[in-house]
């Protein structure tokens, strides 16, 4: 075991290797990250823009108020109402990310890379230029459907990066092949299709049409909570499951993708009483003088970093999935 | 590798972009009254479909669309409309959420105010159902919370306060952040409620008066409409006439007289005149026996002949869109939360007025009604109110909780 896991990065990173589970040159896994990390501030400051209902904040697009969205005058973004402070980030952000991207299919052309990992800058790309292009729909149609659809893409196209920084990065042990359960990837790629769901469940609520039907509400709420449910036994399931296997590269994730379900279900819960309260009278005479304060700080904190936090635990489990893939040396 | 699976999915891509763009931004529309023409045909026992569709082409022509509000041109009416409603702040609460470099929001109702009271103002959001009270539905024109006397229509100053503020002790959030001390947008908001809340009477009104007048229909729809529209439009310029004047005792400040008014309070709280304990219970903790409805429930069950509690007969009315009946809670005084206001002058108010719609009745007042209580007693009542939760506190330090009392209430 200690063996395979001191492996240096040195043996694992030789250039065109052939198998999937070896590292591919410093630049191209150093890219791979950088978009993976530069993706989640971005849907944060996306989730923070629908909290603030300020995807309108800015009515055109490509550009900002008929600038050039990279010319729009500083001082009066910086210094301009809080909704367009948001958006335009938001948009800047995301055009570094779609150039991180860019960069991403470069490099692996310009160093040789495996044809895995060639795709996966090109899938990359293409991805981030349809969540763009559907930020744009949204904007342009003022579509809040389209706003639910670009909220649950930024996720899938998280996950995109995380599975192209795995494979980049390729996985340390494969020597403990021998040991690893098959179910565990099924279960690992199952957590993350539910999670997925769950989240496009929550997205529905979040962006729910206020001429929608409190029945229709009602069955989301449900299912929403029945998601939780389902995605909180997935996360067991695969740390129980973690907990028998003697790489870390898997054990931690899968420690870490409780620790964060079972946070977003807190969340999930401050999200209800931050937007709707709770009966408090009925539960607890201290807190029955609470009064939600639309918009406040902590109210949008709550609820931006619920919404946030779903989008990690599809990072997560979809890094243990490839994780996992790489390992039983698919 | 991409190229093909751009190629296999270019369909699905397609239309999903067009689901998107397309099917899913349709504009919204006022619903029709379905609950109150429930009742009108319960009472009735005639199809109110006719004046149903008279009365909702009518009111497009007349109030427009959520996306396109209009105000009703009936004539001589444009002093007494400016004196409600602003049209340029009307225009602005209107319509989809949106935002300008000046910091100027548009769509303000639906932004902040649509996912619990609904695009219509009836208090059926997509949020509705798991709201405890449930979101208010503003066209009958009734409000709970309010300076004037029962009956009459709120004033600007008391909605703004709701809005606010909030309502502690239920779901509805303090709007405090978003009031931006450059423009207006609460203003906004309160001249959207103001808009629904007229355009939903005139809607109630004239069904009512159709389905008791066969020929109204056809012949004097937009006469009566004009008239009812009048009248309620200048309901609401009136209501700062219609404020409830409170004068607080000289007694008030003077620690040992006051609490000599909080032990008369206690009689009185437990007496017949007042009868509080009735529904608050004799300790104040809204455990009384009372079992009641709000009136916003009961126009679409009682009113109907329907039983709130009866599963099966409650069944038409959810079909029509009612909210499934909750009985109305008497609120627990000892928890020193007020959701109309917790100045004595809002506790005195509530006394004297009730709370519109719901089963708190206004107290009898000397020298109107000899049996009931005088300017005085009602302040002792007041201060013993506004000290329940001290005794509450009280009882909590030396061992007897709240729910303890509670339950000995009950067992009683």
């Amino acid at each position: 075991v200690n063996t395979a896991a001191n492996t240096t990065s040195a043996d694992l990173g030789a250039k065109n290797a052939n198998c999937p589970s070896d590292q591919s040159h410093g630049w191209v896994v150093f890219i791979a990250r950088l978009l993976t990390a530069t993706t989640f501030p971005l849907i944060w400051l996306g989730g923070l823009v629908t909290t603030y209902d300020a995807g309108m904040a800015v009515p055109d697009w490509p550009g900002t108020y008929g600038y050039n969205l990279f010319a729009y005058p500083w001082q009066a973004w910086i210094y301009g109402p809080f909704d367009l402070l948001i958006e335009h980030g938001h948009r800047l952000l995301a055009s570094l990310v779609g150039f991180i991207a860019i960069c991403f299919v470069i490099v692996c052309y310009r160093t040789g890379e495996r044809p895995l990992i060639r795709n996966l800058a090109w899938l990359c790309l293409v991805t981030v230029i349809l969540q763009g292009a559907l930020g744009g729909a949204r904007v342009l149609f003022d579509a809040r459907t389209v706003a639910m659809i670009h909220g649950c893409f930024g996720p899938a196209f998280f996950a995109l990066c995380v599975v192209t920084a795995v494979a980049c990065s390729g996985i340390k042990g494969r020597s403990e092949v021998g040991v690893w359960s098959r179910w565990f990837v099924r279960f690992a790629v199952a957590t993350t299709v539910v999670s997925f769901l769950q989240l496009t469940i929550g997205a529905q609520l979040r962006h729910i049409h206020p001429w929608a039907s409190p029945k229709f509400f009602l069955m989301m709420v449900h299912l929403h909570l029945t998601f939780a449910g389902i995605v909180l036994l997935g996360a067991t399931i695969l740390a129980t499951m973690g907990r028998r296997e003697p790489n870390r590269t898997l054990r931690r994730p899968a420690a870490l993708l409780v620790g964060l379900v079972l946070m977003q279900i807190g969340l999930g819960l401050g999200t209800w009483i931050v937007n709707y309260a709770l009966p408090w009278e009925d539960l607890s005479p201290q807190l029955s003088a609470y009064i939600i304060s639309a918009k406040g700080y902590w109210e949008s904190m709550v609820v931006t970093m619920h919404q946030a936090t779903g989008s990690l635990i599809i990072a997560v489990s979809t890094m243990i999935a490839a994780r996992g893939w790489l390992l039983s040396g698919k | 590798m991409i190229a093909a699976f751009i190629h296999r999915a270019r369909f699905a891509l397609v239309a999903l972009l067009l689901a998107g763009i397309c099917g899913c931004n349709n504009q919204p529309d006022f619903e029709s009254a379905g609950v109150f023409r429930f009742r009108l045909e319960a009472e009735t026992d005639q199809d109110q479909a006719k004046a149903a569709e008279a009365v909702d082409k009518l009111l497009v022509e007349w109030f427009g669309t959520p996306d396109q509000p209009r105000w009703p041109t009936v004539a001589g009416t444009s002093e007494l409309s400016s004196s409600v409603l602003s049209m340029e702040r009307l225009t602005r609460a209107a319509g989809p959420q949106r935002s300008d470099r000046k910091d100027n929001h548009y769509g303000l109702y639906r932004e902040l105010c649509s996912n619990c009271h609904g695009i219509t103002g009836d208090g059926r959001g997509p949020a509705a159902m798991f709201l405890a009270p449930y979101p208010r539905d503003f066209r009958p024109g009734w409000f709970k919370y309010k300076s004037t006397k029962r009956g009459s229509k709120p004033t600007r100053e008391d909605l703004h306060r709701l809005i606010n503020n909030g309502i502690p002790g239920s779901s509805m959030p303090a709007f405090a952040a978003i009031e931006h001390e450059k423009n207006d947008d609460l203003e906004a908001v309160i001249d959207y409620v103001i808009y629904l809340s007229i355009r939903g009477q005139v809607e109630r009104e004239l069904l009512y008066e159709a389905a008791n007048d066969e020929e109204l229909v056809d012949k004097a729809l937009e006469d009566k409409a004009a008239e009812l529209f009048q009248d309620i439009v200048a309901q609401w310029r009136d209501s700062s006439e219609q404020v409830v004047s409170v004068t607080e005792p000289t007694w008030w400040a003077d620690a040992s007289e006051k609490a000599a008014a909080i032990e008369r309070g206690r009689t009185i709280y437990q007496g017949a005149v007042a009868a509080c304990a009735t529904c608050h219970g004799k300790s104040g903790g809204g455990h009384g026996l009372v079992r009641d409805y709000d009136d916003w429930t009961k126009d679409g069950t009682v009113r109907a002949g329907v039983e709130p509690s009866d599963r099966k007969a409650i069944k038409p009315y959810l079909a029509v869109g009612g909210l499934k009946p909750v009985p109305i809670s008497p609120r627990d005084l000892r928890l020193g939360v007020y959701r109309g206001g917790a100045e004595p002058a809002d506790i005195y108010r509530r006394i004297v007025q009730g709370i519109e719609g719901t089963p708190m009745p206004a107290v009898a007042l000397k020298p109107d009604n000899p049996q009931g209580l005088s300017e005085d007693e009602v302040w002792a009542l007041v201060a013993y109110i506004l000290n329940m939760k001290n005794e509450a506190n009280s009882a909590t330090d030396t061992g007897t909780t709240a729910t303890t009392v509670a339950a000995s209430e009950v067992a009683k």
